[in-house]
Order: structure tokens, then sequence, then C-alpha cells
């Protein structure tokens, strides 16, 4: 392997040598000048890229839309802008004026891809790229809240509604079992890994999500889950502006979806009936207690509503200032912003500081030095056991509605304790006197080399850093202590973590592009990466606190820490060969070899190739004559990638510490933590598409189809084995899943002139299926009675729903008797379908042979349309994304349908079973002891009809034309996110998912941060 | 500028040629690879062996102990959740489910298997260490016995397991069907027999708490009084080489169980513990008080063991019958038991004013009282659910007692007498002239009282359905809330089922009758 990387040394020595060679090539030519305008609005556009076609010389036009270049009568020129069709003028003069017609889908856009940009012509795998001015006055700390909706084929959900929280992407269904699906991350060319968090939506210039294989072959080990491509702002020539944004809004939570539970009256009501059937049942003699015993004394008084206890309206505030200067030698862009998102629950709130600048320094024709760099401070504010699971919010809300969070003397309980229930805190004093406050500095750099060594070959070296240091300090007083069944006071405990890691990555690159006889366009790279990543983890537990009164682990009598460290590295070699013969037959060959620390020795080093193909045939005689036509292009495309997110040692089984005691002393111990597994390696996304890309009727209707086909091939994933190997699991490469789908994405300029409309619509339909797990093909997940939910099985789509299929109650003992049940079913209790048996048949019992599957939380497709409307000065736009065709499980219900009566549930429950002669309304079973917990196991009464549209954002702007020369642009504008939701579900948030986007976890809402409606109002200036 | 590009391009170069990049091992611990090499990493392998024990003497807490007549647990209606699945073995509603579910005692199954695992690493590496023969020895007679310790737990619960005797390297190799349970006791025998001479004698007391012949040869007898066809005269003959070592019953029963005096005299095997902040303390009285707004009343600390699940109190509550059972002037009552007096609410959670003995107990109107478990009873403690106390897995007096039992069973009862008459004597009991198998029982029943051993007992001495019915008929009475179905034994509910889990992952293995 020495050899390997020795190869490199000899590469860059050879590099390093060009740096001598050079060569100049100047021609005498006449300068043109000329003005680019609107052709709408007929104002002068700035930061038009002029290009004197076949060559590499560029212009920009200023602030008032005037450029000059050097070129020749009968030389073509290039005009191009993101927001507006490109345009190509031949030269008949020393002036000219262009005018640019504005529109969205233009197919001669420049697109960010890997290791460079590419024309959207030329491209010939499935990119597809989302600009800032699309995404501008979104109220949203995240940017990945600004992109749902817009892409096909990239589904982001928002799970939870947790201040600062990182939302989840999936492409193309991605689904890894053992290794994530989340896509790589790579901010600036470097694949960092603080996340899209870390940056201010601000400070971005587009959004690059590369989808099919071979597009994103250039990843390799790390692409199989689509990468996306963010890039910063940069400075453009000749151009020099102070920008000013403020934002303010207010969030909510809607009344949509929030539980159904019983009120005060009701409650006690239910208590009662309890009781009196626990009599005349079971025996027992203790009476209604006398909270309970007369309900009507809770009459018209609603009690406490303890989800609401825990909510407020909260505001949130963006602020952002960037000055831009771009000259012939240095263009410079410094971005400050200030994002502050109180949470809608109490006590929670992130605060992020970003300041960025990148500057590209030009220091002569040949050498070019670039410089990004970001800092990111940011400030979190949470309660620990806030969001999914059966945690804080979901305890609260299941609390008696009978008792006051608050005495009548402003006090606050510290505990209850009703008859029959848990003991439980005060919710309230849990989310407002817990400390969990988490600070992290992050900072991130990108700096490079670019040389040109002949025309058209390049050479560029970059290096690159992220660092991410963050401590979180926690504390639960003695009264916010404790949880379900353990009330408050109890002993305070505290914490305090640091974290941090460093990341770099060196990287060295060849570029070459040369056109022949302008038929032959070739354009290669090749290159050498290495990147190492190190986390060193530590955290120190109190515990014996004296008190309250002092908040840090200082006062704790005792504490115990620990400190773990890891570290990856890769290595990496790829090349790049695109070839077009008169941008009309397009070919891309793509390799990259990775060698990565995280497998077994005999496996350590993968390739990943691809290659791409495209025909334009809109170029062709035969489609030329079609007027009505403007682009047609037809893409083929195969490519292998891998996924290698599975821990950093998992290859080597770990020995972890396992004391004893003998001689009343600990005995140090030590045991294998599992099976090791030499020969584990990534696992490799196959994969081919083909794809369409159509435009009509002068660019005003664009078309744009993909099918692709892939299949995830040695699976990385921890393989339930027989538990008598001693372990449960081994991590291996054994799996296999196939995915297809097609995706469609329109866009239309439906009205042009002054009243403008324009419409994107996209939409996918992802499927999967699984065709091979570990080595018997035992099934993932379902094993467990309790928020199992989810098996993955072959032969199968992954994630389906496992349970039971409940049929209603046993409402006579003749129905009882004569139908199948299980060994708690009495008359009254819950009836479920007989399904199976040992033997493979119905056996008229209903055991865990009767579990079967329920639900499919996989789309049948999901869509996005964003439409867009202006007039004069007035634009709307309105952002809509929905899924049809998936179940969420609600695993609330487990809880809410509890009939032991120890939580608040459903009003349903009501009209349960008490009596042959009062059997209720068939769905909801008897209260007696023993016999309920059937009813609320994981069965078809959790699993939901998913299909939702949101109207993600709602944005009216209107921007005033000031006449101050100083002046340059005011905007002002209203924005509704999450405006609404049109569903059937009757939880709070379609998106829930109790693990992100997971694919084996999917579709589970189990009780997350409410995501709520943000209402806001924003002013922008520019200078 | 070219020098510049130079010097960076190599820099980076050369750090990356200078050092194997991609070789990373963790920084913070061992791997396998390294491990193994030595006498005290063979030593350390053998520690952890042990710590499995711990999971044993849990999960037998509700399998082995609850499941027989002595014990039962105070019913906390606030809390009908997954943790109903351990009061489903007292019930005798357990199926496959309750057996794997994670909140249960029902990963026994695993838990034992956990150990084996161990074990056959250490074994199969041991073969090509370079270690003497005496510390290989050591190591294997370790080994061996708690390999024979983990079968015969898994054979005793779950019947004809499979029997993994080597490190598995891959997973196919885990996929193997059950044997029969002649097989599984025969390889425990094999093991035992092997194990026996090369561990020592215990000689000074405190023991160290590691495994001992005398540990070993009490394994062995018990496994040939409870294989399908029993062999009395080899039980027989292990067992009076116990007499003849240097172990003795301790003057004062209640000291057997004072962690001042762990791994004494009277100690063959148990499982050792240490409170601290080391996590290697124990924490079973907590469990087995009642469920009480004051713990600190009866344990000297404060903490909430008033809440569901098994992190609370009310479990392994005695029966109203096993009071009821001790002879009068029997020593061990007021030690093993006492009772709780004070107020109960509607959860039976209770507010504890008095704690009384049991000899002779009468309520006192209008003070509620719950019954618990006071052997293990050693305060005052420091930290809640933090304790000293070991586990008694193995006593000189249930030696004494396995001998009676064998020789009775052999019928010849008069060579029993004086062991039986021993254990007696220390009770405070008289001696006894005659001796029956029922005698026997009972007086293991008293002597050994909450130590896990009741349930494999009844079925040992085929006392188990009678006296499982008459328990349920008791509790039925007196608990409107326990199902009809519940108490439903038979011979299938001697042993335990196989988890669910297992069965669909390894589609070699068959479930147990009546499962």
């Amino acid at each position: 392997m020495k050899t390997k990387y020795c190869k490199h040394l000899v590469f860059c020595v050879l590099a390093s040598l060009f740096v001598a060679i050079s060569s100049n090539l100047a021609m005498a030519q006449m300068s043109v000048e000329g003005v680019v305008t609107d052709s709408v609005t007929a104002a002068p556009i700035s930061g038009v890229t002029v290009t004197l076609q076949g060559t590499s010389t560029s212009a920009q036009t200023d602030g008032q839309g005037r450029f000059t270049i050097n070129a020749s009568t009968g030389d073509i020129l290039v005009f191009s802008y993101v927001g507006y069709l490109r345009k190509a003028v031949t030269l008949t003069g020393s002036s000219l004026a262009v005018q640019l017609t504005p529109g969205s889908e233009v197919l001669e856009e420049v697109v960010v891809v890997s290791y460079g940009t590419q024309k959207k012509r030329e491209l010939t795998g499935a990119v597809v790229q989302v600009d800032a001015t699309q995404l501008r006055d979104m109220p949203v700390a995240n940017v990945g809240q600004k992109l749902q909706g817009r892409m096909a084929g990239v589904q982001i959900n928002h799970n939870s509604g947790t201040p600062g929280s990182e939302m989840s992407f999936r492409i193309r269904g991605a689904a890894s079992i053992g290794a994530g699906n989340q896509p790589l991350i790579v901010i600036d060319g470097f694949p960092s890994a603080s996340g899209l968090q870390t940056l201010s939506p601000d400070e971005i210039e587009s959004i690059s999500v590369l989808k099919d294989a071979s597009a994103a072959a250039l990843y390799g080990s790390r692409a199989a889950n689509g990468v996306l491509l963010v890039t910063t702002k940069q400075a453009k020539d000749g151009q020099q502006h102070l920008e000013l944004s403020v934002n303010m809004g207010m969030q909510q939570v809607p009344q949509r979806g929030r539980p159904d539970l019983m009120n005060a009256e009701e409650f006690a009501q239910f208590k009662k009936e309890y009781y009196e059937d626990a009599a005349r049942y079971e025996g027992y003699t203790g009476g209604v207690p006398e909270v309970y015993a007369d309900p009507s004394r809770y009459a018209g008084n609603y009690g406490t509503d303890w989800f609401d206890v825990l909510l407020r309206d909260a505001m949130n505030q963006n602020y952002n200032i960037s000055y831009s200067s771009g000259t012939t030698k240095l263009k410079s862009v410094f971005n400050v912003n200030l994002n502050k998102q109180n949470g809608v629950i109490l006590n929670t709130s992130d605060r992020r500081i970003t300041a960025r600048t990148n500057n590209i320094y030009n220091v002569s024709d040949r050498l070019t030095l670039g410089l990004n760099l970001e800092f990111s401070n940011g400030y979190n504010n949470g309660v620990s056991g806030l969001d999914n699971g059966r945690n804080i919010i979901q305890l609260a809300y299941l609390m008696d509605p009978t008792l006051s969070y608050r005495n009548e003397d402003g006090t606050y309980p510290v505990s209850f304790s009703q008859p029959g229930m848990f003991a439980n805190p005060n919710w309230y004093l849990v989310v407002t006197e817990r400390i969990r406050k988490a600070r992290a500095n992050r900072f991130l750099a990108n700096s490079y080399v670019e040389f040109e060594l002949l025309e058209g070959l390049k050479a560029k070296t970059s290096f690159n850093v992220n660092t991410d240091n963050g401590n979180l300090r926690a504390f639960n007083p003695s009264i916010a202590q404790g949880g379900l069944g353990s009330a408050p006071p109890q002993l305070a405990t505290g914490r305090y973590e640091s974290s941090g890691f460093v990341t770099w990555m060196s990287e060295n690159t060849l570029t070459y592009q040369r056109s022949f006889n302008n038929d032959h366009n070739i354009d290669v790279l090749g290159g050498y990466t290495v990147q190492k990543y190190s986390r060193e983890n530590s955290y120190i537990d109190g515990r014996e606190f004296a008190d309250d009164d002092i908040p840090w682990i200082s006062a704790a009598i005792t504490r115990i820490g620990n400190v773990e460290a890891a570290d990856w590295s890769l290595l990496s070699y790829y090349g790049r060969l695109n070839y077009n013969y008169r941008g009309k037959y397009l070919a891309s060959f793509a390799f990259r070899s990775d060698g990565s620390s995280k497998f077994g020795q005999n496996t350590r080093f993968g390739n990943f190739p691809s290659a791409s193909l495209g025909w334009v045939l809109s170029e062709e005689p035969f489609i030329q004559n079609i007027r009505q036509i403007n682009l047609l292009k037809l893409r083929l495309s195969y490519g292998k990638v891998g996924n290698n997110n599975i821990g950093d040692y998992t290859y080597l089984a770990a020995v972890n510490s396992n004391d004893y005691v003998f001689g009343n002393q600990v005995t140090p111990g030590k045991s294998l933590n599992g099976i090791g597994n030499s020969f584990l390696t990534w696992e490799t996304t196959e994969g081919y598409d083909i794809g369409l890309d159509l435009e009509l009727f002068n660019n005003r209707l664009s078309f744009t189809y993909d099918y692709y086909w892939k299949k995830t091939d040695g699976l990385l994933y921890a393989i339930d084995i027989p538990i008598q190997s001693g372990f449960s699991s081994i991590t291996s490469n054994v799996g296999r899943f196939d995915f297809w789908g097609h995706e469609f994405t329109i866009g239309s300029r439906n009205l042009v002139g002054e009243f403008q409309w324009t419409t994107d619509f996209n939409i996918s339909f992802d499927r999967n299926l699984v065709k091979k797990l570990g080595t018997s093909d035992a099934p993932i997940g379902g094993y467990n009675l309790y928020w199992d939910d989810n098996r993955t099985a072959v032969g199968h789509p992954i994630g389906l729903f496992y349970g039971y299929i409940n049929t209603g109650v046993y409402m006579t003992q003749e129905e009882f008797e004569t139908q199948p049940h299980s060994s708690t079913s009495m008359v009254g209790t819950a009836r479920f379908k007989d399904i199976s048996g040992p033997d493979g048949v119905p056996d008229g019992i209903i055991d865990s042979y009767d579990r079967t599957f329920i639900g499919n939380p996989n789309p049948t497709f999901a869509y996005g349309m964003v439409n867009t409307f202006s007039y004069k000065n007035f634009d709307l736009s309105i952002v809509l994304a929905g899924t049809v065709g998936n179940d969420i499980a609600d695993d609330a219900f487990q809880s809410t349908e509890n009939l032991d009566g120890v939580f608040n549930v459903r009003k349903g429950v009501a009209g349960r079973w008490r009596s042959e002669e009062n059997p209720g309304d068939g769905i909801y079973p008897r209260t007696r002891s023993g016999t309920t917990e059937d009813f609320r196991n994981f069965t078809t009464r959790q699993v939901f009809d998913g299909s939702y549209i949101a109207a993600k954002n709602i944005t009216l702007g209107y921007s005033f034309s000031p006449k101050l020369s100083y002046l340059r642009s005011i905007r002002i504008y209203l924005s509704a996110q999450n405006a609404f939701i049109i569903t059937n579900y009757p939880g709070l948030n379609p998106e829930a998912g109790i693990n992100g986007l997971n694919g084996l976890n999917q579709g589970r809402d189990f009780v997350g941060y409410p995501v709520p409606r943000v209402f806001s109002a924003g002013l922008h200036i520019g200078f | 500028m070219k020098r510049i590009a130079y010097i960076t391009v190599s820099v980076l170069t050369l750090s990356a040629c200078s050092n194997d990049f991609l070789d990373l091992v963790p920084p913070t611990s061992l791997s396998s690879a390294s491990f193994y090499q030595n006498a005290e990493q063979f030593d350390q392998a053998t520690v952890a062996a042990y710590t499995n024990l711990r999971g044993i003497a849990f999960m037998g807490i509700f399998m082995d102990e609850m499941r027989s007549d002595n014990t039962f647990f105070t019913r906390y209606a606030a809390d009908r959740g997954s943790f109903v699945s351990a009061e489903a073995y007292p019930e005798f509603r357990d199926n496959s489910l309750t057996s794997q579910s994670p909140n249960s005692p029902g990963n026994r199954y695993g838990n034992a298997y956990e150990g084996i695992s161990k074990v056959n690493t250490i074994l199969s590496r041991l073969e090509n260490a370079n270690l003497s023969a005496e510390e290989k020895d050591k190591v294997t007679g370790e080994a061996l016995f708690l390999r024979a310790f983990y079968y015969y737990d898994l054979v005793q619960h779950f019947g004809g397991v499979p029997l993994q005797l080597k490190e598995i390297v891959v997973a196919e190799e885990a996929f193997i069907p059950r044997s029969t349970a002649e097989e599984v006791y025969a390889q425990i025998i094999t093991d035992l027999n092997a194990a026996i001479p090369l561990l020592p004698i215990a000689s000074t007391f405190p023991q160290s708490g590691r495994a001992t012949r005398g540990a070993a040869k009490m394994l062995l007898a018990y496994a040939y009084l409870s294989k399908p066809t029993k062999e009395y005269e080899k039980a027989t003959a292990e067992l009076l080489d116990i007499t003849q070592m240097n172990y003795g019953l301790m003057d004062d029963y209640a000291d057997v169980f004072d962690p001042v005096h762990k791994n004494n005299k009277e100690s063959i095997f148990e499982v050792q513990y240490k409170q601290g902040n080391e996590g290697q303390h124990s924490d079973f009285i907590w469990r087995f008080i009642p469920k009480a707004t004051n713990p600190d009343f009866i344990l000297g600390v404060n903490g909430t063991n008033a809440r569901g699940g098994l992190t609370s109190g009310g479990w392994n509550v005695p029966t109203q019958e096993m009071i009821d059972s001790y002879e009068t002037g029997d020593e061990r009552l007021a030690k093993s038991i006492a009772v709780a007096e004070g107020s109960v609410d509607n959860n039976d959670v209770m507010t504890i004013t008095g704690v009384k003995s049991p000899v002779n107990y009468r309520p006192t109107p209008g003070v509620g009282y719950q019954y618990f478990i006071r052997k293990y009873l050693h305060p005052p403690y420091q930290v809640e659910f933090n304790t000293d106390n070991n586990w008694p897995v193995f006593r000189y007096a249930g030696a004494l007692l396995l001998l009676a039992e064998s020789l009775v069973a052999q019928g010849k009862a008069t060579e029993a007498l004086p062991y039986i008459n021993q254990v007696r004597k220390r009770a405070n009991l008289g001696e006894l002239s005659t001796v029956t198998a029922l005698d026997v029982a009972n007086e293991m029943r008293h002597e050994l009282a909450f130590e896990n051993h009741r349930w494999t007992d009844l079925i040992r001495t085929g006392m188990a359905i009678e006296a499982i019915q008459a328990k349920g008929e008791r509790l039925k009475a007196l608990y409107g809330w326990l199902l009809p179905n519940t108490f439903d034994i038979s011979e299938d509910k001697f042993i335990y089922a196989i988890p669910a889990r297992e069965l669909q992952i390894n589609t070699n293995l068959t479930q147990n009758h009546g499962y």
C-alpha cells in the first residue's frame, strides 16, 4: 500500500514541474462594450457572465448592466445569469444591447457537479440544482427546510421541531440498515462533518443534489446515499453590494392533530367507572377514590390541558449583513448572520452566529488563490428527555386533567400521585427547571491554489479543515428529577460533556479542458485526496448533590466520568473524462479508488467506476426543424458507489471492561464485545439511470424524466444471529435491497409579461424490495410487542408495519367462546384476527404467530409544487409538498388507549365495553385487569394513512424601486411557513419519525417536538 | 510560487508516506488482535466470564423463587406495562415472548449463552497460547466449571439446548440445533469431571469467591440428581467428599448472609458484589421491601422504589402460607422474613411506620402490613439501589440437605439423619429420629428460602404440580384480579419457552412442548 501513497509524490512533483512551463498566446482584438437588461422590466442586470464562445475569455456586467470584452466581429458572445435564459449573440459591431428573458428552469445554466461545474445542457448524470434566489424569504434556520418539495426524488422530512435540529434527507429512497441513509454533505468541495445546521441559509449560493451513481461516483465510498453539494456565495466581478436583511416571526403549534384526550369531567367519569367495574368483576373493595367519586364537580371545567401547559408562542429572528466586492484582482464576500429561534416548548431555544468570508485572489492570469473561512457559534438551550419517545411531552399529556400544574397561591406542586396512576413529577417544573445548555464552536476553512500550467491545463491543490468543539452542561434539580413512576424530590443529577472533532482534507487535482476544431471537447480530471477525522468525547456525571443551589457538577459529592476517542482516515485516487462531440454526443467516465481505515485489512480498498452517455437530439437536423422543440436530450448512465458509515472500528472485535469482584476487591475483567470480521467492507450501490430532458415552446415548458434502478449489495449491518453465539448480532456485508423509481419534473412559465406565473412541479415514484438478509434471511425488527413496529423481511418492501389485526371486541360470551382468543381474552376484551399458528395455519389461538404485515410506510409517490406569481412590484410564491399512499404508526396510541386507568385516554374510551347489556361501540374493550395489554400492543388501530399535502411556505413580497443612487433595492415580505396541512392522519406531524427517514424504522410518530407554524415579516435592503 | 506549491504538496504527501495512514486502532480500548496473549489477560477474560452469574441470580428471583410456592408479588395498580411479563412467571402466563422481552428476566437464556461464549473463547484461544501448563490448568478449571454452571442453568430452565462448545468465528457456527437434555447433562458432567482435579479446595476463609473444587462437586451432585435418569450413588459420593473439605455451618443463621461474613466457611459458591461507584453493587433488598414512599425507614437511605417495573419494590413477597409453614421455634423465620407496617394507598404503596417480626404476628387493626424478605437486609446503605450483599448459590447447609435427600431417596434414611439434624440444630429445632423425603424437602424449603432453589427443588422432588395448584387456589381467593387461567400448571411448565426471537432467527430450533 505504501507504493500507492508514494505514487502521489511522483504525481505532485510532475505537477510542480509544469509550473515552470508557461506560454502565452495573446491575440489582438477589439474592445466590445454593451449593456444587458431584463426583457420584462427593462432594468439593468448586474453579474451576467459574458463569455466568448469556445474560449475561456469572459466578463461580467457591473451594477448598471454594462460590460466590456475583447472580441472580434463574427465571434459569438454568450450571456448567462442565474434566473435568466441563456442567450448567444453573434457580434456585428463594437457595441450591443442585449435583453435577457427571466426563467427559472434554464437548461443553459451551469450546474455544480463533483469536482467542478458543468453546463446543464451537457450533463449526463441525474443532478438537480436549486439556487438561492429560489429560496429567499423563508424564515427558517436550516436550509433543508427551504428545499422541501423542490426536487424530484429528494425526500426531506421535518421530523422534529426542536430548535437547532437537523432535517432528514433521503435521496431516491436510499436505505441502508446499519450504515444510515443521510447523503454526503459537501460544502465548497469539502465533505465536512459539521452538517448543514452550521451554515446560515443566507450564505448559500446553490445546492446541487447528485442523485444517480454516475453523478456521485467521484465521491466513491461515501456516495451511496447521494451527495449534496453546497456552494457558498462568492463576489461577482465588478460588483459592490451591501445587503441587509431582517426577518422576525412568530411560531405557534397548530390545533390540528393535538391528542384528543378526555377533559377533567370525562376522565373522572372514566376512573369512577373503572373502579365500579373492578368492584363488579374483580372483587375490588376499596370503593371509588374520593377525587373521582363525583365527576360532576368538574363539570364545565376543562381541567388542565397538559400539552398546552408546555407550549408557548415563540419568536424567531434572523439578521444578516453581507458585503461583496469584486475586482479583477480580488473578489471578496463578507457575511454575518444572527439567527435566534425560541422553541414553542418552554425553556428551549437555539441561537447561531455565523461569520463567513470568501475570497478569491487573482494573483496573475494563471495563478488564483482562494480562501473561504467560516466561524459559527451555536448555543442551544434544551430540556433533557423532551423529544421523540415516551418522553416529557407525552408523559405530560397523559396526566390526569383534574390536576393543576400550579397551586392557587402561585406556587407549583412538585409531584402528583393520583389513585391508580403513576406517581409523577410536575412536568411543567421538569421542563422549566431542567438545565441543558449546549455550546458549539465550529470552524470551516477551504483554501486552494490553482495554477494554469498550459492553456486549459490547471493544477489545483486545496487544504480544508473543519473543527467542531462543544460542551454541554446539564442539571436536573431535585424538584425536576424523576419521571414516570418516580416522583420528585429525588437527588439532583448533573452532567458535563465536552466533545470535539477535527477533520482535514488535502486534495490535489489536475484538470485539462480543450476543444479540438470546435468539434471534440474534452475535459479531464485526475486527483488524489487524503482525509482524516479524529474525535474525542468526555463526560463527567455528578451525583449526590447536597441541594439545588449550584447547578454545576462541582457541587456533586460523587463525580464519575469517562473519555472516548476515535478516528478514521480515507485515501483516494480518482479521475474523470468528459467528452462531447459538437455538444451533441456526450460521454463521461469517472473512477474513484478509496482506501478506508474503517474496514478489515483484507478489504480495505474499493473501486467505484461510472459511465454515462448523452445524446442531444435537438441538435440533429431532423429535430432542429421542429420549432417547438428547444431541447431534447437523452441520458443513460451506469455507476457504482459505496457506503462506509459503520462506525470506526467495527471490523475489530473490541475488548471491553467487564469487571467482577474477588476477595471483596474489584478485579479487572475483559471480554470481547462481538465477533470480529476482517472481511468487513463497504456496501455497494450499483445502478443505472435513463433520463430525458425536453424544452418546448421557446423554453416556456420544460420537462425532465428519469427512471432509475439500483441495488444495494453487501449491506453493512448488524445481522441478527442466534443468541446462542453469545452475541445478538454480527456486523457483516450480507443483504441486498433493490430500488427503482420514476421521477418527473415539469417547469412551466404559464404567463409571461406584466403578470407572470410560473409553476414547477415534481413527482417521484420510489419503490424498493428486500432481496436478501443475513445468513438465514432472518427479518429485521418486529420481535418485541412494544414499539418495535417495523419489520424488514425478504420479499417485501423495507420497514413494513408488523402487528396484529384488531377486529373489535368480543361483545358477548358466545362471541368469545366461538372465536379464537389469546391467553388473557375474555368477554369484552379486544379481538384479533387468527392469521397462523406453529404449523403455519390458523390454530384458534391468538399469539405471536398472528402478527402480520399491517401497513406500508413507503409512499406510493411524493410530490412538490412551487407556484410563483408576480405583478408589477408584487410577488407571491406558494410551495406545496406531500406524499400519497404511505402509512404512519402512531406509537402514542399505545399509551392514549391504555385502559388500566393509569393515563388520560382518548375520548372514545368512554364508549368501551362494560357488560353484555352495555357493550359500547365495539371499538374499545373492557378495563378488566390483566386483559388490557393485547389491545395496546401494536395493531391495526395504530396504523393510519399518512398521505398529506402541506403548504410549506407562502410568501408575499413587494419590491420598491428606490430613486436613490446609493439604494439599490428595498423589499418587504410576509411569509407563512407550514401554513397548513391537509391530511387524514390524526397526529400532529405527518413527517414525524422516531429515527428520521431511516428506512428500517420509518413512519413512526412517537410524540416528537411539535413543528410550529410560523408567520413572519421581513425586510431586505440592498445598497 | 512553484516552490510553495512543491513544499506544500510534499509535506502533505510525506506525512501520508511516513506512516501507515489507514491502519488505525481504537485509541481508548484494546482489540481482539492484541488480547488473549498472556496469563494475566487470560485471567481477565476468566474474571469477565463470572459476571453472567449476576444475571442468573437476578433472574432467579422471578423464575425460580416467585414461580414457586414461597413468594408472590405486590401488584402495582398504576403500572400494568411491559414488566407484567415478570408477573407472568409467577402467574404461569409466560410464553415465548415473555421469555425474550428485554424488560423481563426472560433474557436468562441469552445471559447464560453470553457466559458460555466467553468461556468457549478462553478455551479455544488457550489451545495455542504461550502459557505454562500450570497457568493453563488454572484457567481451564475455572472456565470448565463456569461452562457447566451456565449449561446447568439452561438445561434446568429450557430443557435440551444447543451445545456450543467452541469460539464462534463465523456466524454460521451459531445456527446449530438443540441437543437433548441427556446430552447437555452429559456435557456438564464431562466438564465438571475435567474441572474438579484442576480446581483448588477452599482452605482459608473468607474465600476469594472464585470457583473451587467444592463448588464443582456440589454442581455435579445437583446435575446427577436433576438429570432425567438420576444417579443417586454418584451424587452421594460427591456430596460426601464435600463433607470432608473444610466447610462448616456458621453458628448464627443470620451471619451467613451478612456482607461482613462474605465467602465464609459455610459458603461453597456465591455471586460476588461490592457496593460503590464501580458498578459492582447489588440491589436485591430494594426490590424485596414493599413499594414505599419512605424506604429509608428500612434501608437508612431514601430512594424511589415506589414505581412500576423491575426497578421497584414489592417483588418476591413471602406468601402467608410460607410464613405459616415454619415450625414453631424455627429461628430462621424471623431471620428470613419481616413485616412492614404502615398506611397503604390505592396503589398498594406503603408509608412505613414500623417493622415487626413475623413470629406470631397479628395485624394491628387499621394498620396495613406487607411481608418482606429480610435475609439480605443489612442497612444502612449509602446510595439507593446500591448494596454490598452477595447472593448465595451453594451453601454447606444446602450440601448437607442435598446429601440427606439423596440418601433418603436410596432408602438410607438413617444415614441421612445426622446431616439433616445438623441443619435443624442450628435453626434451634429438635432433632428428628426418622426422616422422610417430605421432611428433607421442608427443611430445604426453610433453610434455603429465597435463595432461588425452591422451584427447581419442587420439580426435582416431584412436588411442583401439587404445590402450585394449592398456591393458585389460595391466591385466587385472595386476589380477584387474577385471571381465571392463571396457575394453569402442567409438566410442560417445568421448563420455559425458548424465546420467540431465537426460533425466528435459527430455524433449526424447535419450541418446547406446550408453548
